[in-house]
């Protein structure tokens, strides 16, 4: 591109490329694509853009329906990632997604399937998906898209459910994730993973009739916030160093659960445990729970913090 | 700066650099502090900081304020093994960078922006180019202009023609 002029005291056009666009990155996606229209300096600007953020509240409202709003909001992702320079390095895709009770959120998901996937083929390292939590809806990961990416490193889910085969894929095609961070979803497949390092489960729920399992083995760092269903079961997660367990819903699905002390083996070896129950739990704790798993962890942990709510 | 050099004698830190902004000030600073700008760390690596580091195109102003945030970021990286020291500080410096970030205004907000991609301070460039974004966000194209004097060299007909181009990115 020819360098155009450009007056002296527009000190922002006068930054060069590379920081015009890490600047507009920081922006909702829409808006930067509408920093084309400012001078011809711009107009192509947005095409370099190294953070993808997709918002459907953009779209909320601009017709009489939802169907209408994400109609076009789907226009929108769909142009954004054909017409964006695939060349430039993206850092980071960031989906807010917004399906009203009773909508068709099958084809809601689809879309956002295939633009994660897309995303994941821009070897985005960071990936957020984030469905509006009012809703009650999720958005189900998995199914055809796929999931592959050697670049992957850090996934963060906000009310979303996912497919069968979900992590499984996950766990083959992104051998660098280490970071999952799971919130306000449900959770009725297996997790597991050979390179998490970092995983955090809060506000969701489990199956009520099926003991998912979280299977871990490189994970130092486990956060299990207020689960619902029964508890996950904790297998192979011998690199545990630190797990905090939040238990904090009134109803604390245990009777349906497995045995508390085999639960807790699965924490066993971990230095330091952040526990909080609720009053009645915390007396089953201390009643139905053995002596020598509670040993074990005098002797293993650090540092125990037991708070009884 | 001369308390933080003699308290600074730990971690390599001891010894001072001297910058030397484009109008000729001087400022002296610990390796420590000074090595969060990842150009003048690569210096100190290469052994090139002796006679002091001149750094033409960042004025005494600017540079003031460079180091000032240098100065107050420097424990970070000292602070990152001591988690209970890193989170004392942790409040102190969010409203040191938000108080920094939020007077900066138009020229010196350009002017510190080149400052810390010439001399490579990541966590200063990231501060400063949200500071942009946010007072772009929300505008219309039209306020945009008018917040930062940008001109519209479009013809009104190229103007349409980047509408339809981009249709599927403005609400008509």
């Amino acid at each position: 591109m020819e360098p155009q002029q450009v007056p002296i005291n527009d000190r922002l056009s006068n930054l060069s490329n590379d920081l015009i666009c890490r600047i507009i990155s920081n922006l909702d996606s829409r808006q930067a694509v509408q920093t084309s229209l400012l001078s011809r300096r711009w107009r192509n600007l947005w095409c370099s853009l190294t953070s993808i953020k997709v918002d459907f509240c953009e779209f909320d409202g601009e017709t009489d329906s939802w169907e209408g709003d994400q109609a076009r909001f789907r226009k929108f992702v769909n142009n954004l990632l054909l017409r964006r320079d695939p060349v430039p390095v993206l850092d980071k895709f960031c989906l807010r997604s917004y399906i009203p009770h009773g909508a068709n959120d099958q084809e809601a998901s689809v879309d956002a399937n295939l633009w994660i996937s897309h995303a994941l083929q821009l070897k985005a390292p960071v990936v957020e998906v984030d469905q509006d939590i009012q809703t009650l809806d999720t958005l189900e990961l998995g199914g055809h898209a796929v999931f592959a990416s050697q670049y992957l490193t850090r996934l963060v889910l906000s009310a979303v459910s996912f497919t069968q085969g979900f992590f499984k894929q996950l766990e083959i095609g992104c051998s660098k994730l280490e970071h999952l961070s799971i919130y306000d979803s449900i959770v009725c497949v297996d997790i597991s993973s050979k390179t998490l390092k970092v995983l955090i489960i809060d506000n969701s729920e489990f199956s009520y009739d099926y003991n998912t399992s979280i299977s871990t083995p490189s994970a130092t760092s486990l956060t299990l916030i207020d689960p619902g269903g029964r508890l996950p079961l904790l297998k192979d997660m011998g690199s545990l160093v630190s797990a905090s367990v939040y238990l904090t819903r009134e109803a604390i699905p245990l009777d349906t659960a497995i045995n508390i002390d085999q639960w807790f083996m699965g924490l066993s070896g971990v230095r330091h445990l952040a526990l909080d129950f609720p009053v009645e739990v915390a007396v089953r704790f201390e009643t139905a729970c053995t002596w020598s798993i509670f040993h074990s962890f005098r002797t293993t942990c650090s540092d125990v913090i037991a708070i009884h709510c | 700066m001369a308390a933080a050099a003699a308290e600074a004698t730990t971690d390599g830190g001891g010894k001072m650099i001297i910058l030397i902004s484009a109008d000729g000030k001087r400022f002296e600073v610990t390796e420590a502090v000074a090595s969060q700008s990842q150009l003048i760390s690569n210096m100190i690596e290469d052994d090139c900081t002796e006679n002091g580091v001149r750094l033409p195109n960042v004025d005494g102003d600017i540079l003031t304020m460079v180091v000032d945030y240098c100065n107050m970021h420097a424990g970070d990286a000292a602070a990152a093994g001591d988690t209970m020291k890193a989170s004392s500080t942790e409040e102190e410096l969010k409203k040191f960078d938000a108080e920094l970030v939020q007077a900066l205004e138009n020229p010196v907000l350009f002017k510190l922006i080149l400052a810390a991609n010439f001399l490579n301070i990541k966590s200063l460039l990231d501060m400063t180019c949200q500071r942009v974004a946010d007072m772009m966000s929300g505008k219309t194209p039209e306020q945009m202009r008018e917040t930062f004097s940008i001109e519209n060299d479009f013809t009104p007909e190229e103007e349409a023609a980047i509408r339809q181009e981009n249709a599927w990115a403005f609400d008509d």
